[in-house]
């Protein structure tokens, strides 16, 4: 019988997988299917509105529905890549944080340019003002600095609960090659990430 | 089978002393510890970072549960418009969907794009404004395609990027370099922030840290912030 953790990862496995058989059929043009995957992207506008309470309201509700446009343009336009290595809420909500980040970003920029004064007396939030997002900013940069192999494994072990033996087949290595990339991967990140944990303490 | 048996090299055997499989106070364990010099305080960090990968999945896990709990604001219906207008490509941002025409396909493609700039250019439209003119007129034939793209192939280093489009008034232009085997949920090995003039010119020490193979977009956007261009290629440079 199988533990509960295996249990889980295979409940993972079956949700990845229906997401992925999903995404196949929006792209070939099933029109029931788009319904489904709306339901499955509703996370969407809700998301940005979460983050957006969150960091004080840095966006107007006007930004926020223009955002949760230009996110779902960029899904869709990505949706071929999209191989059910992660459920499709969690990877659309990645898009959220990284897109809606860089808008803060960039309304903070065009502030600061106009505005200089008002921005001076902290009008618009910046988008460092919560410790989570700074350090969920970090691990992603990482990540995406380490490039894969090794942040796929990672991102497979942590965030979708894989085991080494999933990871290896979907990736088409052993587990113990998996495992290789991990410690690799995770030895990258301490040398990476702990000076810059460190930096945001002092 | 004993725990050396297991694993194919120390690496292996410190990836399963951090996830607990292997304790490590086990003989082979602190022989794999010893041999890559690492030490408790070495252990303790990387636990430290596994702790914030962690607390990283429990950060998306409760924003999307959060999420779920929303009632208010934009609807399902909303966002289903928007893929349907999408997967009809008739969405004012939209560029094509995603799956390719087939190859026998594109022949007579080109040839009926070919006959129908032809007769595009007998009528005169060419003596009209560019399709990123500012006036809006164009945003319903979705984004135009940025060309030119450098640069593009293999290179000797990636230098200055450029390419070739006006700018809308008011716009800005926006480079985004990704690492060409990105995840699709990867953030951009790096951005150019914006910019006023179709060049960016990146510092070395800087593309130095770059993979050698990448994949680049620009995107022009008009004062209202919606995309009126798009171009994208992929570079290579060889291996240092």
């Amino acid at each position: 019988m199988s533990s509960s953790k295996e249990q889980k990862a295979e409940k993972f496995a079956r949700e990845r997988q229906e997401d992925h058989a999903l995404v196949k059929e929006t792209l070939a043009g099933d029109p029931r299917a788009v319904g489904k995957l709306a339901i499955r992207l509703g996370c969407v506008p809700r998301v940005l509105g979460i983050l957006n309470s969150r960091m004080g309201k840095p966006l107007s509700d006007h930004d926020i529905a223009d955002l949760s446009q230009d996110i779902l343009v960029l899904i869709w336009g990505k949706l071929a890549t999209f191989e059910g290595r992660a459920k499709i809420d969690t990877w659309a909500s990645r898009f959220c944080f990284r897109e809606f980040m860089n808008s803060v970003r960039r309304k903070g920029r065009d502030m600061a340019k106009s505005h200089p004064l008002e921005t001076a007396l902290a009008a618009v939030p910046a988008p460092d003002s919560s410790p989570d997002e700074v350090r969920v900013k970090m691990v992603q940069d990482g990540l995406t600095e380490l490039g894969p192999p090794e942040s796929e494994v990672i991102r497979m072990k942590h965030f979708e609960h894989q085991t080494f033996k999933t990871i290896g087949d979907a990736l088409e290595i052993s587990p113990n090659t998996a495992k290789t990339h991990y410690y690799r991967g995770i030895a990258w990140l301490r040398r990476h990430l702990m000076p810059k944990a460190e930096e945001e303490r002092t | 089978m004993s725990a050396r048996d297991r694993y194919e090299n120390r690496e292996q055997i410190i990836a399963a002393i951090l996830q607990g499989e292997l304790s490590p106070q086990d003989d082979v364990a602190r022989a794999a510890l010893a041999e890559e010099g690492i030490h408790v305080d070495d252990l303790a960090e990387m636990q430290a970072v596994i702790a914030e990968l962690e607390a990283t999945n429990l950060y998306e896990q409760k924003l999307l549960k959060e999420a779920d709990a929303v009632q208010t604001g934009p609807g399902i219906d909303e966002v289903e418009s928007t893929l349907r207008r999408l997967q009809t490509g008739k969405h004012p941002k939209v560029s094509k969907p995603t799956p390719q025409a087939p190859v026998r396909l594109l022949f007579p493609i080109l040839a009926a794009a070919a006959a129908l700039l032809l007769v595009a250019w007998l009528g005169g439209w060419f003596s009209s404004e560019s399709p990123i003119d500012g006036s809006g007129n164009n945003q319903l034939l979705g984004p135009t395609t940025i060309q030119s793209l450098l640069p593009s192939g293999a290179v000797d280093d990636f230098g200055q990027f450029s390419f070739d489009t006006d700018l809308a008034p008011g716009g800005w232009f926006e480079i985004l370099v990704y690492d060409r085997d990105f995840e699709p949920n990867d953030p951009p090995v790096a951005s150019s922030g914006d910019l006023l003039v179709p060049t960016w010119a990146p510092d070395a020490k800087v593309t130095k840290e770059w993979p050698e193979k990448i994949h680049w977009e620009v995107r022009s956007y008009d004062s209202s912030r919606v995309v009126r261009g798009f171009g994208e290629a992929d570079a290579e440079r060889p291996e240092h």
